[in-house]
């Protein structure tokens, strides 16, 4: 039986389908039958981070009103043949679709994967209520910001509202020059704040825009960010990982020219 | 008994439900009142019609016809026969026949459109603008994009294997012509300078190519 895992902040912006794109893209490395639903409908990104957009023949909306069968409208990643999305509609809108309709779809797809990561829409209103129906479990991404860690904190409540099982934290884009210098917050001061289990911390990355840009998520390259990422997906299946040093200078030349500013 | 006689609404037209067990003259009473009630909501569509359930003779066909004509403003242009083969020869007729009428005919849009917009239409479309990536144009004819496609095109929905989708600049997500889907290429190659190019269909593929005046003049328009 699947696990549902929904991938929620409040706040956008702040990486919620990039976490959704890596952990899913980790998940099938680590040789798991993962599906990832884009609920996010009217504003549908996940696919373009996948570079999966030119296959979207079906999309969710079709699913739920009976145009198309679920294995039609699954695409099936070009890297990693266990992963596949469920994009979103992008003509239509968030009422297209009710809680209960998506709890069904959450249970049907659970006897035939391991993971189902669904990319939940910014706010707090009918995105948010369809995207947690049928979840077991959350991930609520926030950024070091006061106005990230807010909302999250209003999404935190909001899904204890709703008995969600799990809630894991992971605070995305820290940068340790800057928490060093006591110019943000560091993960500690969020987790304090928010009082949840942190599951990971991924480091502001320029490599992420890349990785982005053209569609192939980086989670496992030796980037920090993608080292980063691999960590949290091995937590969701439940390996103890040390978090990664993020202070750590790079190479041998960096601590080099490092030491002498 | 209410339901022996039942008007059903169906992808080509309407079809007229009719009990078996009920006679004749109590079926052809009922369909003057069922319809007589409902022909505000019918309206005065034309249409196809198609009997089911208790077999007639061809007059008491054409009786009921008179029938519905007389009390609806209902424009019945033939009968159907109500098998799946002869539904499918009349889907496909009705289809040739509206291309015919629709080839000509195109809607316009000035502007361009962005993600989420979408023109569906039978007509031929005709875009005096960019069409971004998530928009989409879905038409039963040809498309001509005088701009940027970057989104969706859908030409000859239905299945209309000569249709062909016109633009300007040639760089949609996805491009589908009649039953057909082709996709954009992974990675994008370097850009190529603008250049008016035709996708149409050759032997269920679809090929993009330079609109060139041999390729203007094959077109059957």
């Amino acid at each position: 039986m699947g696990e549902v895992i929904v991938v929620t902040s409040g706040k956008g912006g702040v990486g919620k389908t990039t976490t959704t794109a890596n952990v899913g893209t980790g998940l099938a490395k680590l040789d798991k039958k993962v599906v990832l639903i884009d609920t996010d409908i009217g504003l549908r990104n996940l696919d373009v981070v996948m570079g999966l957009e030119n296959r979207i023949v079906y999309n969710l909306v079709d699913v739920i009103e009976g145009n198309c069968k679920i294995k039609q409208a699954l695409i099936k990643d070009k890297r990693y043949p266990n992963l596949y999305l469920l994009p979103s509609a992008q003509t239509r809108d968030k009422s297209a679709v009710k809680p209960e309709e998506m709890k069904q779809l959450c249970d049907q797809l659970k006897g035939e994967f391991d993971y189902i990561i669904i990319d939940c829409p910014a706010g707090i209103e009918q995105g948010f209520e369809n995207a947690v129906a049928g979840a077991d479990r959350a991930l609520v991404v926030t950024t070091p910001e006061v106005s990230a860690v807010r909302d999250a904190d209003r999404i935190i409540g909001l899904l204890e509202a709703h008995e969600m099982k799990k809630t894991d934290l992971i605070v995305n884009r820290i940068r340790m020059d800057m928490v060093k210098t006591g110019d943000m917050m560091s993960s500690d001061d969020v987790v304090e704040i928010l009082a949840v289990n942190l599951i990971g911390v991924v480091p502001d990355d320029e490599g992420i825009i890349v990785a982005t840009n053209n569609g192939e998520p980086l989670v496992g390259n030796d980037s920090k960010a993608g080292q980063a990422y691999m960590n949290i997906c091995k937590r969701i299946i439940g390996e103890e990982v040390p978090f990664l040093d993020l202070a750590a200078k790079k190479g041998f030349f960096k601590r080099l020219f490092g030491k002498k500013k | 008994m209410a339901g022996s006689v039942m008007i059903k609404g169906t992808k080509n037209g309407i079809t007229l439900v009719l009990d078996e067990n009920e006679e004749y003259d109590v079926l052809k009473e009922k369909v003057e009142k069922k319809f007589s009630e409902s022909s505000k909501f019918l309206g005065n569509a034309k249409t196809a019609l198609a009997f089911e359930g208790k077999k007639l003779t061809d007059e008491q066909k054409d009786e009921l016809l008179k029938v519905i004509t007389d009390n609806t403003d209902l424009d019945i242009v033939c009968i159907m026969d109500n098998s799946a083969e002869a539904n499918a020869k009349f889907a496909q007729a009705v289809n040739e026949k509206m291309f015919e009428q629709l080839a000509g005919n195109a809607k316009i849009h000035k502007g361009n459109l962005r993600s989420g917009q979408s023109i569906e239409t039978d007509a031929g479309i005709v875009v005096l603008g960019d069409v971004n990536p998530g928009a989409s144009l879905i038409s039963k004819g040809n498309i001509i994009v005088l701009g940027t496609l970057r989104g969706t095109a859908w030409a000859g929905v239905g299945g209309n294997k000569n249709c062909f989708v016109i633009c300007s600049d040639m760089m949609p997500v996805q491009l589908r012509i009649g039953d057909i889907i082709a996709r954009s290429p992974d990675h994008q190659g370097a850009a190529v300078g603008k250049e008016t190019k035709i996708a149409y269909l050759d032997n269920d593929q679809i090929c993009i190519s330079p609109l060139t005046k041999d390729i203007i003049n094959s077109l059957s328009l």
